[in-house]
């Protein structure tokens, strides 16, 4: 199949090679500070919140995410946004206000720690195992399927890509731990933003500008009816029905993902002060108000310019391709490739301390020195990028592997963000009801999934899906943590929203 | 057994999906924007997010970080008015 950019021109070509030969000496000289496993897992708590903010925006933007929203916005119209705007900034004020704070105070590595303090270790250890695995089969997918993308882009080798990503993000994540990811990562936003924003400006001066958009859009039938609205109607052929986002997204998984997922709460926990870590996501929130403009309007400025591809996800590498000259086209794949590193070295490094801390630590070898725990990072970032490779291609013989994890990920976000609301703002909450509440959130998706095509009228229902699991989790942890002996108030008294309101924000002198 | 579980909920989620069907789009848009109204008048109620200086003193209004998080919340009201 012919690549959908082609050959790349060489000034093309010279800005990738500078590009990922910089970021990959950049973050091995940033090893060069890494004393103990603090400095590796949480950066020496010393992160700045500037750089922690835009690392969390490009973490949550991968390669897939890139050709995914434009192509969404292509098929489905502007409605894709909701999951940069209703279904982040909520969940971000409240991280920022409520749960990043209170990490932050706990002094915790990983969010699994905080549960254990909550709850019960056995809650920590069923948590960490679950995203322990999930983790190890993400960083698989990321690099199949972000392979796979080039392959299409430019017709790079499946094999060659994976090899090249494994190597760049192993070497800068193994040297230079959270700190390595986190710089570089704001870098890469920085990379992001500029290179989205050309690919933007000059696909809107195509189209004649945003009013003549919007008329041709308009123009172009009842199909097109809901493109430019945020808001569309449940019985329309769309999985962003508007119950589902406001539900599904904006009350479960969003905050799931925004507040109780490692990979994206870690760099939090690197801040260097409590007020820090607040700037920090407020930093993320304001810029992830600019994502829909730069990554969906591509895409909505493709319906105009390229009406009727067949398959929404092609209008990425059609507009590159068609409307980039030669240095831009590089300057847009560094992009890309940004997108890709910043999220597989998330995952990596959070991989890597959830089985050091939550694992390792806990359960082989406690009391060692933080240099040993140190090494064993060290040595599992190595382990966790060849499992990852190793993964890869076997992805790639299950076409709908993604399909299937994107379902299995959902399965127990829900659960797990009920039992960590209740942890947070219910003292009555204990660890019985935690592992009741997880058990029977799991089993309610699990089998909602399993009877979808006999119980929800719309595609893919998983928005619904998470609702329902997260739903039933929060009532059974609810009675059961009523019907059994509370915790003691010693053991929770820092770790409640109630009690820790009372104290008042941590002042920053300056 | 699919069947029967699936029999026994369609009813419940038929039902769900004609009320929610029932709601005016112009409606919707007052739910989403009460969202945001709502966690506005939240943040307004917790405890000043100022810094302060050595002396313990608090410093401007403009280092409150409610003020910012307000700032973002009717950035983002604006777009849900607009689109």
């Amino acid at each position: 199949m012919e690549p959908a950019v082609g050959r790349l021109a060489t000034v093309d070509v010279a800005i990738i090679v500078v590009y990922l030969v910089g970021i990959t000496i950049l973050g091995s000289w940033i090893g060069r500070f890494i004393k103990n496993d603090q400095d590796f897992f949480l950066g020496g708590r010393n992160l700045p919140w500037w750089a922690i903010g835009m690392s969390m925006v490009v973490s949550d933007i991968g390669a897939l995410e890139l050709v995914g929203l434009a192509g969404a916005a292509y098929t489905y119209g502007i409605a894709a946004s909701n999951f940069d705007w209703i279904g982040c900034l909520p969940a971000l004020i409240i991280g920022a206000f409520i749960f990043i704070p209170y990490y932050w105070r706990a002094k915790v590595y990983t969010v699994p720690e905080y549960l254990g303090r909550r709850y019960n270790q056995f809650v920590r250890t069923l948590v960490a195992m679950i995203w322990g695995i999930v983790f190890l089969f993400q960083l698989g997918i990321f690099f199949y399927t972000s392979a796979k993308t080039i392959n299409i882009l430019c017709g790079w080798p499946i094999y060659f890509s994976i090899l090249l990503t494994a190597t760049v993000v192993g070497i800068y994540t193994f040297f230079g731990g959270l700190s390595a990811v986190v710089m570089l990562d704001s870098i890469q936003c920085v990379l992001l933003f500029l290179g989205s924003f050309v690919l933007l400006a000059i696909a809107l001066v195509k189209t004649g500008g945003y009013n003549e958009l919007v008329e041709t859009i308009q123009s172009m039938g009842e199909g097109h009816r809901y493109h430019m609205s945020l808001l569309v109607p449940i019985d329309k052929p769309t999985p962003f029905g508007w119950s589902g986002i406001f539900f599904g997204l904006a009350l479960v998984l969003s905050p799931a993902y925004w507040l109780g997922n490692q990979a994206i709460v870690q760099r939090n926990l690197g801040a260097r002060s409590e007020r820090d870590a607040k700037k920090s996501v407020l930093w993320a929130a304001f810029l992830k108000l600019f994502i829909p403009f730069i990554l969906i309007g591509p895409g909505i400025c493709g319906v105009a310019l390229y009406p009727g591809l067949k398959n929404g996800d092609d209008i990425y590498p059609t507009l590159i391709s068609h409307l980039l000259p030669p240095g831009i086209t590089g300057l847009i794949f560094a992009a890309f490739l940004a997108a890709l590193l910043s999220s597989v070295d998330s995952y990596l490094n959070s991989a890597t301390t959830l089985w050091t801390k939550d694992i390792y630590q806990k359960f082989i070898a406690p009391d060692r020195s933080h240099r040993h725990y140190l090494f064993v990072g060290k040595l599992l970032t190595v382990v966790f990028v060849v499992i990852g490779v190793l993964l890869a291609p076997i992805t790639g013989r299950f076409p709908s592997i993604f399909g299937y994890f994107i379902t299995l990920y959902s399965i127990f976000q829900g659960p797990l963000f009920a039992i960590l609301l209740l942890g947070f703002l219910w003292k009555r909450a204990n660890g019985k009801g935690a592992v009741a509440g997880l058990i029977v959130g799991v089993f309610t998706s699990t089998v909602l999934f399993w009877v979808q095509d006999l119980v929800f009228t719309c595609p893919e229902p998983y928005l619904y899906v998470a609702w329902w699991a997260f739903f039933t989790a929060l009532v059974t942890t609810m009675a059961v943590s009523l019907a059994t002996p509370p915790e003691p108030e010693e053991k929770i008294a820092e770790l409640i929203y109630s009690t820790v309101r009372k104290s008042g924000p941590a002042k920053e002198i300056r | 057994m699919k069947e029967m579980i699936g029999r026994a909920l369609k009813p419940l989620s038929d039902w769900m999906f004609d009320v929610v069907l029932g709601v005016p789009l112009p409606v919707v848009r007052y739910i989403f924007l009460g969202l945001l109204a709502a966690q506005v008048l939240w943040v307004l109620t917790l405890p000043s997010q100022r810094a302060v200086d050595e002396s313990g003193n608090e410093r401007s209004l403009f280092t409150d970080l409610r003020l910012i998080a307000v700032g973002l919340l009717v950035l983002q009201s604006i777009l849900y008015i607009i689109f």
